[in-house]
């Protein structure tokens, strides 16, 4: 499946972008390496590609102008290699709406596990990331704004989530009312949320309860239903 | 001697000009009661009445009436008198004896005259006299004189008595207020050389080369204008050379990732298992540096962006990201906390002090406390190695290494985490303190005003 997949990426630095190629293509993937944004219009135009891996920084057209404006007339799945951790949110988040990222200098193997796992999901169905509509979702007294990525209280005060805890509340929320198990919590949230352990989802649920609830021990949002999953039982504004 | 006298000398300028000014204006004011005591003292022990103006014009007259015996000269003498004082008349000389009682001060209550004894003026004219005063009307008083020689007149006087107090006192008065004015316009002037001074003192105490540096005014006297002109041209100097090195600091880390990766994804291709594995250890830690150099330039410049958050879900969320990738982190739940401060400084301080206590396989407990009115506790305990008590101080400046003890491995940073931390905490006005954890170990105390 693989072999038909071509990458192209965008990166300024020759060495880097030779080095990578070098790697993913010896891993069965075909690569275009382009140097800027104007370079890659032209190869997204002359080419069938199924992935872009581009850099933040970028000489003239920055990194993330270019992702938005891919994310607003394609599909195209993106994996972004920032400078910081600290950008997951603007990354991740309706700002550049990237599939994934990775943060420099990395590991050859772990972008390749990356670009494999976002080409997966898409082979499964062209989902759009998650947290594309600029929409807050409004419950009991809470706020969660799909944009930055934030969960506020009534008073305004951020209680502040986790990326994974973000993305598990934002796949209930979407989809209150249904029994969701936790396999196909793991697929709606593109495998994201999915830590070392196999019950982390229900680790997860226990944590946002502790956030959410006021009495994590008797939840009316997020609700367990025996053997099935969960149900997000909060009523949407 | 000399010690005693320069300990009494004040400190501040303002205070040295003000006792000056005060000291030279006392000194005067000795000398000058003295000189008016001196001279005024003749008319002191005069009863009330006879200090006045009027009085001693109408002893004056007294004293020419009993130096003039020719009868032609007297009469001469009356005409020019009434023309000076038009109430003067001469009087029947029984009547007003008979009206004024005799003994001194006493009064008669059917005629209502008062005798009034001037033993002084008896004693310098030579003669014996009578003085008898009356109420003539509102404004006025009638006083007559009767001699022995059967002699007799009256005048009027005003009856407001124009002040009770001694002139030398008046003088002193008016030389006092004189003094108040001087030291409150001292006062006023010494301030206004002494204030800009203290202002220089201040901004120069309160400068910090991290933050933009900020002008003060360039007022008061020449000298102080020149001063003030000097410090802020040396603060923008500084300022922009800090500015400078900073700016060198992170040019020169942020070029350097482009290497660290390549090199990183060259790794790859080492065939040595034992070498490769060193040089991404290696890799790592020049990471770490750059990245820490990065944080502490950005965070040393930043103002931070304060927003409403909930710090204890804050600390959970960054320590159960922790325990996740199966790290000893634990948060002690809190209930929900809400302060003032930068959602990402406060995140990046905290996990400046787990990877720290991490970097020694130390076990991390952060728990949230409020043992100070209106102040919130963030203590990150470990029970790692701890550090020396003569080092903790140090720790928190800049490129400060950890002791021996607490080991300064190779895959140390540039000793910049904690300074960081301290700089993140500073722009919360708050505090971190270093202390001990027992048995062992390190607790670090981050101490944040709910209120900014």
């Amino acid at each position: 499946m693989n072999n038909a997949n071509q990458i192209l990426l965008v990166e300024d630095d020759r060495a880097i972008r030779e080095l990578v190629s070098k790697f993913l293509v010896a891993n069965g993937l075909r690569v275009t390496g382009v140097s800027n944004g104007r370079d890659m219009d032209r190869e997204l135009k002359s080419r069938n590609i199924n992935l872009v891996v581009l850099d933040m920084m970028l000489p003239g057209e920055s990194g993330e102008s270019i992702c938005k404006r891919l994310r607003l007339d394609s599909k195209i799945p993106i994996v972004m290699l920032t400078a910081q951790s600290e950008e997951i949110d603007k990354v991740l988040g309706l700002e550049l709406g990237a599939d994934d990222y990775i943060t420099k200098p990395f590991s050859p193997r772990e972008l390749l596990a990356r670009i494999r796992a976002v080409l997966r999901r898409y082979a499964v169905a062209p989902v759009q990331p998650l947290a594309l509509r600029d929409e807050t979702i409004v419950f009991s007294n809470w706020r969660l704004s799909t944009a930055q990525r934030q969960l506020t209280d009534a008073q305004g005060v951020r209680v502040v989530l986790t990326s994974a805890e973000f993305d598990l509340l934002l796949v209930l929320c979407a989809h209150a009312g249904q029994v969701l198990s936790r396999d196909k919590i793991l697929d709606l949230t593109h495998g994201r949320i999915a830590g070392p352990f196999e019950r982390s989802v229900d680790i997860l649920v226990s944590r946002l309860r502790q956030k959410l609830e006021s009495v994590p021990e008797d939840p009316q949002l997020i609700k367990t239903i025996r053997g099935n999953g969960y149900v997000f039982t909060g009523k949407i504004a | 001697m000399l010690k005693y006298i320069i300990w009494i000398v004040p400190r501040r300028i303002s205070s040295q000009i003000a006792a000056l000014i005060a000291g030279s204006v006392f000194l005067h004011l000795i000398v000058l009661s003295f000189i008016a005591t001196f001279y005024i003292s003749t008319v002191e022990d005069n009863p009330v009445i006879l200090k006045q103006p009027m009085v001693v014009r109408a002893m004056m007259i007294v004293k020419m009436i009993v130096n003039t015996p020719d009868p032609t000269k007297r009469a001469e003498l009356f005409n020019t008198i009434v023309k000076v004082v038009p109430s003067f008349r001469l009087e029947n000389y029984k009547n007003s004896v008979a009206m004024i009682p005799k003994g001194p001060g006493e009064v008669n209550d059917k005629t209502g005259w008062t005798n009034i004894e001037v033993p002084k003026m008896q004693a310098e004219l030579g003669t014996k006299f009578l003085v008898g005063a009356k109420t003539y009307d509102d404004t006025q008083d009638m006083i007559t004189v009767a001699f022995e020689d059967g002699f007799a007149m009256s005048f009027l006087l005003p009856t407001e008595i124009e002040s009770d107090i001694p002139a030398s006192l008046q003088m002193i008065a008016v030389l006092g207020s004189f003094a108040i004015v001087l030291m409150v316009i001292s006062i006023w002037a010494a301030n206004r050389l002494g204030s800009p001074l203290s202002r220089l003192a201040d901004a120069a105490s309160k400068f910090d080369a991290d933050q933009p540096f900020a002008a003060i005014q360039e007022t008061g006297p020449t000298e102080v204008v020149k001063v003030a002109r000097a410090f802020n041209e040396m603060g923008k100097r500084t300022s922009q050379l800090v500015e400078d090195r900073t700016h060198m600091i992170a040019a020169v880390s942020h070029d350097l990732r482009t290497p660290i990766t390549r090199l990183r994804l060259r790794t790859e291709y080492v065939e040595n298992k034992k070498t490769k594995k060193q040089m991404l250890g290696d890799l790592n830690s020049m990471n770490r540096m750059v990245q820490s150099a990065l944080t502490y330039v950005k965070t040393t410049r930043l103002e931070p962006e304060l927003k409403t958050v909930d710090l204890s879900s804050l600390l959970q969320s960054l320590c159960d990201d922790y325990a996740d990738l199966d790290q000893p982190v634990i948060f002690e739940p809190h209930t929900r906390f809400p302060i003032h401060c930068d959602e990402d400084q406060i995140k990046r301080a905290v996990t400046n002090l787990i990877e720290n206590a991490l970097k020694f396989k130390a076990k991390v407990l952060v728990h949230l406390s409020e043992t100070v009115q209106g102040m919130i506790d963030i203590l990150v305990t470990d029970d790692g190695p701890g550090i020396r008590d003569d080092k903790k101080q140090s720790l928190l400046k800049p490129f400060q290494r950890g002791d021996d003890a607490r080991g300064s491995g190779k895959n140390e940073g540039f000793g910049l985490g904690l300074s960081i931390c301290s700089a993140i905490v500073a722009a919360h006005n708050g505090r971190i303190t270093l202390e001990d954890a027992k048995p062992h170990g390190l607790v670090v105390r981050i101490r944040l005003p709910l209120h900014e």
